[in-house]
């Protein structure tokens, strides 16, 4: 009796442990489409006695099924795939800005510019066309500030998104520090905590990228891509969003800058930061030196033609300007000898762009020996030839009378000079100390080299060695300045310019930056650049502050300076569309490839993010694989334990039975 | 692998975007015709679409400047036809009134006059022809009437336009004059004449370097001149005392070798001064008719001063002299020299022997000659000069100094030879109506000239304007490769992706059963 007792409470305890296990499988089955819940098993072991009496079987163990690396493969997945999905949504709003299909983006406005210029060559005075010119102005200055201003509020927008989303991730870590907790201190595994848990870091990654470490004692660890802790078991270190232009920074809770863990590393955040930081900066400064390019150059250009009154040309466009224009510009003329060393303006930049400049300078020539006696009869020849090579003029002396003193020798050599249409005016001979002296004037704009020969060998002049010729004009000390920019990476990408305005040098540039110069006179020939000395300058923000600067259509100046009805300087206008306005390329070109910038950066984000949903769907998959519950497997189950119960049940019948009629025996 | 219930929903909803987003895409290009409408379609397609339209713009703007070019290019081929049948009419007028049968019928003259001058107004309103209300024969000035009826001047015009031509950028960046000023076309003079030729005479020493003349062409010759203009001699030291008794001869001969003659002086009294010496050398100078002209006298007005002697440019021609002395004598005139008088003759033999020199200037025919007094200059070709003086601060003028447009033998004054046409008509002028009629015939050859030019032009924008026209036709094709959409690619594909989307649909929506459908 004491066995069927025995085998009674077995097949109780048996019940008792299939109907635990029936539970499991109809909660499996309730969670079956729940995120971030993982299978749950249970693991049945019979019970038997130290005597070796089996008691039927119990629930040994309920296990979820989780795999922490799998999981973590999820998190990551997710961490790319809204790291790129975030990506994609911003570009999906900056892309239209640039009006590809459209004819009102910048391009196109400066496009339509140069063709009104162009139209206005063939009738300059025609006032409807001249109009027109201001109009395709008018449609430049507005496409270019709509181009920023949308780029700017975009900007702003993400300020505004990176605050809400710090906000969200700190409110996250905080359910994450909690749920881990709970999940610790019940000791063993609380299945709906970790679901919970499982949930809320599925939502994180998809702000910001982490790890997790799974201390030993149970807690975790949340640490950011840049190792930057945020929870430490129960212990959540907050992040702050501070704008400090030009960036959005990410502080941690100490006030430490940890931008650079974050930003394009994975997770919303990242997007946000990498365009509000990065990218949308560059576009700015890019639509900035378009802007600028055309503005300025339009402006220079315009400068040297004049209007209808025969007045020189007025600026087209005005805008916030930050350049340096130099005054008192003195071309350097003192002296007995050819300057030795060379005199030089030495420029020395630092701030927002690093680098120094030493641009040398020809000046005038004089001869190192005196002329020898001529014969009569001997003449003397001199050919001159432009740096630019559109002037190539010899110029040769009447037959001589024969024993001619310098002073007679330059006084022959000037009456060619001034006889010469292209070369009156700019050449000048003197006697210098008995030798010959060769000035160019400031007028000729650039600088000269020269040959000399005599038609009898027994005469000589000096000259013959040859030599250069700076006239130290504003446009030649520019040339040499830019010569030396063009050489220097650094200082060529930051669009330092020299330019002539009005016979001063201005100096300018796409970045703000401090500047040194300094005039190197050797030879105290009394050379002044203008410029010498030191400030601030550059970095103008063109794009907002570009206006019309309000001329009326008399004031375009079509015509080059004597002729104010002629239409000379508006086909240089015109020619500017192909000419190098921004950093030495066009403006469709620069245009061209801010589009390109664009448009590769959000396919590749476009792209990428189809990888990452791919790589996030496999990981999901096992994931799932592993911890997802099948229905079919759980009915299987299911059906075990039924039909295990039922038996159990047959068997409690049979023991009934059995003890009644055992009782029965008694009465 | 197991399959959960979770994974299979995931898996529809990833499948179902897939295809909903072929879809959309489909549907856009099939919708809007266009394959890329934003960067990101394919940026390499969005650069060549900003680059293509630009070009696009440019090749846009071309075309509305050629078409207007060749417009106002047909409307002067126009008036210079009209200026042309008018100025045959003008040359026939002028045969008649040449012709013997006319000239005693002074009444018919004055009717022919009359005609002509009509002709001259008619030409001077062709001269002021407008296109779209701009002047097109004024230079780069074509906002006033560049001409301007004028009694009082010379041709009975004035031109008020500038020397300037418009010109035109071609597509290839080629520029090219479109336009003739308006004064080489009606009143390109033929030679240049210059004025207030001025010798000089003044100053104790010959100046060194000499005075002289450069003229520099430009235009159709490339040649620079440069004379040195002999002017009176100075002695280089004054005379010795005479003892008395003593005679100074001088020989002169002049640089063509036409005139020669010599001089001697009475015998000189003892202790003679400059003044005496040069006031006996002019007493010998009278005696010579051939060589009035030449004088004597003291450089510095004393009688302490070294001899002078200057020639007056009433010899026309220039002249070299040596001299002798009798007893010891020094006259300072021993070396001998050379003496100008800087006449309008001399100086253009000077300019002709330096233009004969020089290979342009003899190619282009430079010739240089007296009129009235002052130096003409002329060509066979159209050019520039640019005259300057070198006085060394004497009061030297050659009376060219300045830049000057010289039509050479194709330039025409077309309103002077009309305007003295006129004048020889009333006058009666036989000779001047015989010279009227050849100097028309030379006027209708300059404007024939000018329409040829303009013809010529007119051709090369037609030409550009059919390049233009293709090369617009390949940067639409170059547009279209770049932004349209391949329709039968992307309907097939809408029509693929749309019967996807409803497979994947019909599947999700299937119940699918599992076991425990099954048990009851």
């Amino acid at each position: 009796m004491g066995n069927l007792s025995a085998a009674i409470g077995s097949a109780t305890r048996t019940l008792s442990s299939f109907s635990q296990a029936l539970s499991i499988i109809q909660n499996n089955i309730a969670n079956a489409a729940t995120p971030g819940y993982a299978r749950q098993r249970v693991s049945l072991a019979p019970v038997v006695t130290p005597s070796g009496l089996s008691l039927g079987v119990e629930v040994n163990q309920v296990q979820s099924l989780r795999d922490r690396l799998l999981d973590f493969q999820v998190l990551l997945g997710r961490q790319s795939t809204s790291l790129f999905e975030k990506k994609q949504q911003i570009f999906q709003q900056v892309e239209p800005i640039f009006d590809l299909s459209g004819e009102r983006n910048i391009n196109a406005a400066a496009d339509g510019l140069f063709s009104a210029f162009s139209a206005l060559s063939v009738s300059p005075g025609d006032f409807n066309l001249r109009r027109g010119v201001l109009d395709a102005a008018g449609v430049v200055v507005d496409s270019v500030r709509s181009t920023f201003t949308s780029l700017s509020r975009q900007s702003v927008g993400l300020e505004g998104e990176a605050r809400s989303t710090v906000g969200r991730i700190n409110g996250l870590l905080d359910q994450v520090a909690e749920l881990a907790a709970l999940g610790s201190s019940s000791g063993s595994e609380n299945f709906a905590a970790d679901t919970r848990l499982n949930q809320i870091l599925d939502e994180l990654s998809g702000l910001i990228n982490f790890t997790l470490i799974h201390q030993s004692d149970g807690t975790l660890t949340l640490v950011t891509g840049g190792g930057e802790a945020l929870v430490i078991g129960t212990t959540v270190r907050h992040l702050a969003a501070s704008v400090s232009e030009p960036a959005i920074a990410i502080l941690d809770e100490d006030g430490r800058d940890i931008t650079a863990g974050i930003e394009s590393q994975g997770g919303a955040l990242g997007a946000i930061l990498e365009l509000r930081n990065q990218k949308l900066p560059g576009y700015l400064d890019q639509v900035n030196r378009i802007a600028k390019g055309i503005a300025d150059r339009v402006n220079e250009q315009h400068a040297l033609g004049v209007d209808i009154t025969g007045a020189a040309g007025q600026p087209i466009f005005d805008y916030l300007t930050s350049f340096v224009l130099g005054s008192g510009r003195t071309p350097g003329t003192a002296g007995a000898a050819t300057p030795a060393p060379p005199l030089s303006v030495d420029v020395t930049f630092s701030g927002g762009v690093t680098g120094s400049i030493i641009a040398t300078l020809d000046s005038f020539f004089v001869a190192s020996a005196a002329p020898t006696a001529a014969s009569a009869g001997d003449t003397v020849s001199v050919t001159f030839a432009s740096a630019d090579g559109e002037i190539e003029r010899t110029i040769t002396t009447s037959s001589l009378l024969g024993g001619e003193s310098t002073v007679d020798l330059a006084t022959r050599l000037n009456d060619q000079i001034a006889v010469d249409p292209e070369l009156a005016g700019l050449i000048t001979f003197s006697d210098s100390g008995g030798n010959i002296k060769v000035v160019l004037s400031d007028t000729a704009g650039q600088g000269f080299s020269f040959s000399s020969a005599t038609s009898n060998p027994a005469f000589t002049t000096g000259l013959e060695s040859g030599g250069s010729l700076g006239g130290h004009s504003a446009a030649e000390i520019a040339a040499a300045l830019n010569a030396e920019v063009a050489l220097d990476p650094a200082l060529a990408a930051a669009g330092i310019r020299f330019v002539d305005v009005a016979g001063e040098v201005k100096l300018d540039g796409d970045v703000a930056f401090d500047y040194t110069v300094t005039d190197n006179d050797p030879a105290s020939t009394g050379f002044v650049s203008g410029l010498a000395g030191s400030g601030s300058a550059g970095g103008a923000s063109a794009a907002n502050s570009l206006r019309l600067a309000g001329l009326t259509p008399s004031k375009i100046a079509a015509g080059a300076p004597g002729f104010p009805s002629g239409n000379e300087n508006a086909l240089a206008l015109a020619a500017l569309a192909s000419a190098g306005l921004v950093n030495g390329v066009t403006h469709t070109e620069s245009f061209a490839a801010l589009v390109s910038e664009v448009g590769q950066a959000s396919a590749a984000a476009s792209s990428q993010l189809g990888t990452q949903t791919q790589i996030l769907a496999t990981a999901q998959a096992v994931r799932d694989s592993f911890s997802g519950v099948d229905i079919n497997e759980e009915a299987i189950q299911l059906l075990q334990f039924q039909q295990a119960f039922q038996a159990a049940t047959r068997v409690i019948q049979v023991l009934d039975s059995l003890t009644t009629e055992i009782l029965a025996l008694v009465r | 692998m197991r399959t959960t219930f979770l994974s299979q929903g995931r898996q529809t909803l990833a499948n179902l975007q897939l295809v909903q987003a072929r879809k959309a895409r489909a549907t856009q290009q099939v919708s809007s015709g266009l394959r890329v409408t934003k960067p990101s379609d394919s940026p390499n397609d969005a650069v060549g679409i900003v680059r293509t339209r630009t070009d696009l713009r440019v090749i846009e703007q071309f075309k509305l400047n050629l078409e207007e070019i060749q417009a106002e290019l047909k409307a002067v081929d126009g008036a210079l036809s009209q200026a042309g049948d008018v100025l045959n009419r003008a040359a026939v007028l002028a045969a008649q009134a040449a012709s013997d049968a006319q000239e005693s019928a002074e009444g018919s003259r004055d009717v022919i006059s009359g005609e002509i001058e009509a002709i001259f107004r008619h030409l001077v309103s062709i001269a002021n022809s407008t296109y779209s209300g701009k002047f097109v024969f004024g230079g780069s000035t074509d906002d006033i009437a560049p001409f301007v009826i004028d009694a009082s001047s010379p041709d009975g015009i004035v031109y008020q336009g500038d020397s300037g031509s418009r010109e035109i950028i071609f597509p290839d960046g080629r520029p090219a004059q479109v336009s003739l000023p308006g004064n080489s076309v009606f009143a390109q003079p033929e030679f240049f004449l210059g004025s207030g030729r001025t010798p000089y005479t003044a100053g104790s020493a010959l100046p060194n370097p000499p005075v002289g003349i450069g003229v520099a062409f430009s235009g159709d010759v490339d040649a620079v001149l440069s004379v040195d203009v002999p002017g009176f001699f100075v002695a280089a030291a004054p005379p010795s005392v005479p003892a008395g008794g003593e005679t100074i001869s001088v020989a002169f001969t002049s640089s063509d070798g036409s005139i020669s003659g010599n001089i001697t002086t009475a015998p000189l009294p003892a202790g003679a001064d400059t003044l005496t010496i040069a006031a006996a050398l002019n007493t010998a100078l009278a005696a010579d008719p051939q060589l009035s002209g030449f004088t004597f006298s003291s450089a510095d007005g004393t009688g302490t001063g070294a001899l002078k002697l200057v020639q007056s440019d009433t010899l026309g021609v220039g002249f070299s002299f040596t001299s002798t002395a009798t007893g010891g004598l020094t006259s300072g005139l021993g070396p001998g020299g050379v003496t100008g008088g800087q006449s309008a003759e001399e100086l253009a033999a000077l300019l002709n022997a330096a233009a004969a020199a020089d290979p342009q200037a003899a190619a282009a025919n430079i010739q240089f000659s007296a009129v009235n007094g002052e130096v003409q200059v002329d060509g066979d070709v159209d050019f520039t000069i640019n005259v300057v003086d070198f006085d060394r601060g004497t009061s030297f003028a050659s009376g060219l100094a300045g830049a000057h447009n010289v039509g050479g033998t194709r330039g025409a004054n077309v309103f002077g030879v009309l305007n003295q046409l006129i004048d020889d008509l009333k006058n009666n002028n036989q000779p001047g109506i015989a010279q009227g009629v050849s100097g028309l015939r030379r006027a209708i050859e300059h404007i024939s000239g000018s329409q040829s030019f303009y013809g010529s032009t007119q051709r090369q924008v037609g030409f550009t304007l059919g390049n233009l026209a293709s090369l617009d036709v390949v940067d639409q094709q170059r547009l279209s490769q770049h932004q349209d959409a391949d329709l039968v690619s992307a309907i097939g594909d809408l029509i693929n992706s749309s019967t996807a989307e409803q497979f994947v649909l019909q599947v999700a929506s299937r119940q699918q059963p599992t076991l425990l459908d099954l048990l009851a």
